[in-house]
């Protein structure tokens, strides 16, 4: 005997719950088949539903309220006013001058203030060739120079344009 | 003429009860949060990112609320935008390398393992858990559209029109896509073809 059993669109919609017509109700009723799986289908949508909307409800938790600089609340009249007028001060305090000097002259003469004379450099020239000398005799190699072998070309291009 | 008039105005008076659900930012997050995380979950199968968009499209609904006409759910809506944000991922290349390789992405048929199960015996909590991380494992295999359908027929709950409005497709098409779902999961739960 040759059964027609439930469609795929048959089988949607009862498995949504909704009526699809008295032919597909009568198979139903008459197939162990259909109704057993059916029923099989019904049970682990369900569950899955059930499940997976308790784990969503549970993980939801810490999605807040999006804050109000992402609700675009800066586009209202007020937001947009209070942060032109912190935009406003915040370039005046960057180009106001905090005092003296005014003049070019005097902007030259703070500027030659600051470059160190003769002394100064030769003073810390000394020490930083103190401070070489030092690591230097601190730093041992720990193997000796006779036993390294290099099998590779060994590029050196940062160190050639230090040295130049 | 004058069922015309009151269509409109039961219109108009639901898109003025949905706005005022829109304005409240705070009490729409908290109704609405889980199912669209769920949603976007099924949709990309990772949960943080789920998350990222779920707060994306709270920003979108909030911003465009003036623009809901009302023709439809506030739920309905929200999954609209989520969905419309998912496909907007999905087509980066972003997304497809790290589908690729991301490890730590949520495995959707976990789900069906974290909780207890509210069938009756052991033995039918076990059975009806396994089923369930069957069809979850099934989902994934569907095509995005496919799986949308399924998930809006069976786990959102959404009518055919519903469906439509959310995929933004004609009513026939959502059919096609839910049948064709159906029958792959029909199949591959060993049911009758």
């Amino acid at each position: 005997m040759n059964i027609r059993h439930l469609t795929d669109e048959q089988f949607s919609e009862l498995l949504a719950g909704e009526s699809c017509g008295d032919t597909a109700t009568l198979h139903l009723e008459s197939c162990d088949v259909c109704r057993d799986e059916l029923r099989s289908m019904q049970t682990a949508v369900g569950t899955l539903r059930d499940l997976s909307l308790r784990w969503a409800e549970k993980r939801a938790v810490r999605i807040a309220a999006p804050s109000p600089w992402l609700l675009g609340w800066y586009k209202l009249p007020g937001w947009g006013a209070a942060t032109a007028l912190l935009f406003f001060g915040l370039a005046l305090g960057v180009h106001v001058p905090s005092g003296p000097p005014t003049s070019v002259s005097a902007i030259g003469q703070a500027q030659t203030a600051t470059v160190p004379s003769d002394d100064e450099l030769a003073e810390d020239n000394q020490l930083l060739r103190s401070i070489d000398q030092e690591l230097n005799r601190q730093v041992r190699p720990l193997v000796p120079a006779s036993e390294l072998t290099v099998s590779h070309p060994v590029r050196h291009h940062g160190v050639r344009e230090v040295a130049n | 003429m004058h069922m015309a008039i009151a269509t409109d105005v039961l219109r108009l008076g639901a898109r003025e009860r949905a706005l005022n659900e829109l304005d409240d930012i705070e009490a729409l997050v908290r109704a609405h949060r889980a199912r669209l995380l769920r949603f976007v979950t099924f949709s990309l199968g990772d949960e943080d990112l789920a998350a990222s968009i779920v707060q994306d499209c709270f920003v979108k609904a909030w911003n465009n609320r003036q623009n809901f006409r009302g023709d439809c759910s506030v739920q309905t809506w929200l999954h609209s935008i989520a969905l419309n944000l998912v496909r907007d991922y999905q087509r980066t290349q972003k997304f497809r390398f790290w589908k690729q390789v991301r490890k730590t992405a949520t495995d959707i048929t976990e789900v069906a393992t974290i909780l207890p199960s509210a069938a009756s015996s052991p033995e039918s909590q076990l059975l009806a858990r396994e089923r369930a991380r069957e069809v979850a494992a099934i989902l994934q295999t569907l095509s995005p559209n496919q799986r949308t359908a399924f998930v809006l027929r069976f786990q959102e709950e959404m009518d055919l029109r519903e469906m439509a409005r959310t995929m933004n497709l004609p009513i026939n098409t959502v059919k096609t896509h839910l049948h064709r779902a159906v029958r792959t999961v029909r199949t591959r739960m060993g049911g009758q073809r």
